[in-house]
């Protein structure tokens, strides 16, 4: 589904990530871990569009996807939940779910809509409030409500559990699943190592912009060795 | 019934500042550039109009014509003037603004000459009392032209697809630009809409005056800039309420203060006075 070759990515004349290889299956969900600064964000922002590309390329099932200009990635299926949420702070929960469906037509976004609310119905009680007034729990809700409104078939995830507290991280998580069982394909950043390979189905592991492992979630699980020797084994959540 | 009165005159001047203020809101909301031309295209709706009136007569098509023209020439100056140099620190796009300006106003000096065009056969000159009220028919028509024309800004803005775009994208263009809004025809938009707006106070102030001079934009330039910063920077709403109440002021300080002060001169120590004590503005968000 996404299939990333030797891609280097950065900003200006400093390259962040260097020939990444990186291969997502439909329908899995690919968990991306590393320290600070690895170029995790980076990575996720490149394929979505905002960071340019200096080599390398990104394909999105048979189309390459790093020639497709940014607004129209959408359209080809891809949806981002970004670093720091970044909603329209200034607008309703509702315009900004709006905003997420701005490249579909007015049926599915009714549609959409009531299927996000039906997910978060705590977004559908606030659903007049303006947005940078939810609590940080409700903010995570309505950045991933906003990039499910465009019924995307690939799903970047930054940051997922982030500042949220042990009960959300799992109903977002349960949510991960429910989405995968629909078949979407999820790309996942995480600093709660633990909580993301326990979710998901392949691990990279980047360091300092390159791969320093990859494989199958289900052997980093076994042999921890292999994260821990890389960034270190979180157990608990990192709070803001 | 003199209060009333004042007060009417201060909406009627304040909601032409409206007009002009609220377009530089627009372009400092979506791109943090202080739009400093937007006079100039101000003085060219009055311009269009007079000439277009003098030369047929139709009132309706010089409308048309100050606004869709002016708007359209908006578009053109963001185009040629602001795209290539947005990132570019703030005061670049602030020096090309000035200098644009400048160039302007010598433009029209030099295509219309120097001591201003005025209507052959005056427009809109006649009285008309109206719920007790002595107002010119082009005084009336200020304020119901201003109301239609903010209303339908309301309405583009909090009830369309374009006026939804064009709020996500002020907020976070990027995320905007993800969810497949074009930024690029956000602005274009957002320049027509500032542009078409001042264009239409050009005219409406030309007929009110009876009078089109290179130079008419330069006082409400400032008193525009001064009002947007009043306003909170970047809100339409504060922008709005800042400029009727400078009108306002204005109006009731010409009779109580005006052998101290000129119209103008008030206008900035009020400024100045409720800058001092809020210099955030008065307003925040949009
Ligand atoms: N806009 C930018 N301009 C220049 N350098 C940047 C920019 N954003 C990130 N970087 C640099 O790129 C490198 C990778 O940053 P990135 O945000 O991708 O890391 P990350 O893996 O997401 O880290 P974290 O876990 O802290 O979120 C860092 O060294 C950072 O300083
Ligand atoms: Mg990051």
């Amino acid at each position: 589904m996404l299939k990333i070759n030797k891609l280097s990515c950065g900003y200006g004349s400093l390259t962040v990530v260097h020939e990444l290889d990186l291969n997502v299956s439909e329908g899995s969900i690919h968990a991306l871990v590393g320290a600070n600064g690895a170029g995790k964000s980076t990575t996720l922002m490149t394929i979505a569009g905002h960071v340019q590309v200096k080599s390398g390329s990104i394909m999105i099932g048979s189309e390459q996807l790093d020639q497709v200009p940014t607004k129209e990635r959408v359209r080809r299926g891809v949806a981002l939940v970004p670093e720091g949420r970044r909603l329209f702070s200034d607008l309703t929960v509702r315009d900004n779910l709006e905003v997420g469906g701005y490249s579909l037509p007015k049926e599915n976004i009714s549609r959409n809509l009531e299927r996000v609310l039906t997910m978060f119905p705590r977004l559908g009680e606030r659903i007049k409030q303006e947005s940078g007034l939810l609590s940080g729990g409700e903010q995570q809700m309505l950045a991933i409500g906003r990039a499910l409104m465009a019924e995307p078939k690939l799903l970047l995830l930054d940051e997922l559990s982030l500042g949220l507290m042990p009960r959300m991280v799992e109903d977002c998580y349960i949510a991960l699943q429910q989405l995968q069982s629909e078949g979407m394909t999820i790309l996942l950043v995480e600093q709660n190592t633990q909580q993301a390979l326990s979710a998901a189905d392949d691990v990279t592991v980047l360091e300092s912009g390159t791969v320093a492992w990859q494989g199958t979630a289900e052997k980093a699980r076994q042999d921890s060795s292999i994260i821990e020797a890389y960034i270190g084994l979180r157990r608990e959540p990192k709070t803001d | 019934m003199l209060y009333l009165e004042l007060f009417l005159q201060g909406l009627l001047q304040g909601s032409i500042y409206a007009l002009v203020a609220v377009g530089l809101t627009l372009v400092y909301g979506l791109l943090r550039i202080l739009h400093v031309a937007h006079a100039g295209l101000y003085t060219l709706g009055g311009y269009f109009g007079v000439l277009v009136f003098n030369s047929t007569g139709s009132l309706m098509l010089s409308g048309i014509v100050a606004m869709f023209g002016v708007g359209i020439l908006g578009v053109i100056i963001y185009r040629l003037c602001y795209e290539a140099i947005l990132d570019q620190p703030p005061y670049v796009p602030l020096i090309a603004s000035i200098g644009l300006f400048i160039a302007m106003e010598e433009l029209y000096r030099i295509l219309f000459g120097s001591y201003g065009i005025s209507y052959t056969n005056p427009p809109l000159q006649q009285m008309l009392p109206l719920g007790g009220m002595y107002l010119r028919e082009g005084e009336w028509v200020t304020i119901l032209v201003s109301i239609i024309l903010i209303g339908g800004l309301a309405w583009l803005s909090s009830r369309t697809r374009l006026g939804l775009a064009w709020r996500a994208t002020v907020t976070d263009p990027q995320m905007a630009e993800s969810f497949g809004i074009d930024p690029i025809r956000v602005r274009y938009f957002n320049f027509f809409i500032g542009s078409a707006l001042a264009g239409t106070a050009g005219m409406i102030v030309g007929i009110l005056n009876n009078l089109v001079e290179p130079t008419m934009g330069s006082v409400p330039s400032y008193k525009a800039l001064a009002i947007i910063v009043l306003g909170g920077l970047g809100s339409v709403r504060g922008t709005l309420v800042a400029a009727l109440m400078l009108g306002v002021v204005e109006s009731f300080g010409t009779i109580y203060l005006g052998n101290v002060l000129n119209r103008d001169a008030i206008a900035f120590v009020f400024l100045i006075l409720v800058l001092m004590v809020r210099p955030q503005g008065m307003f925040r968000g949009v």
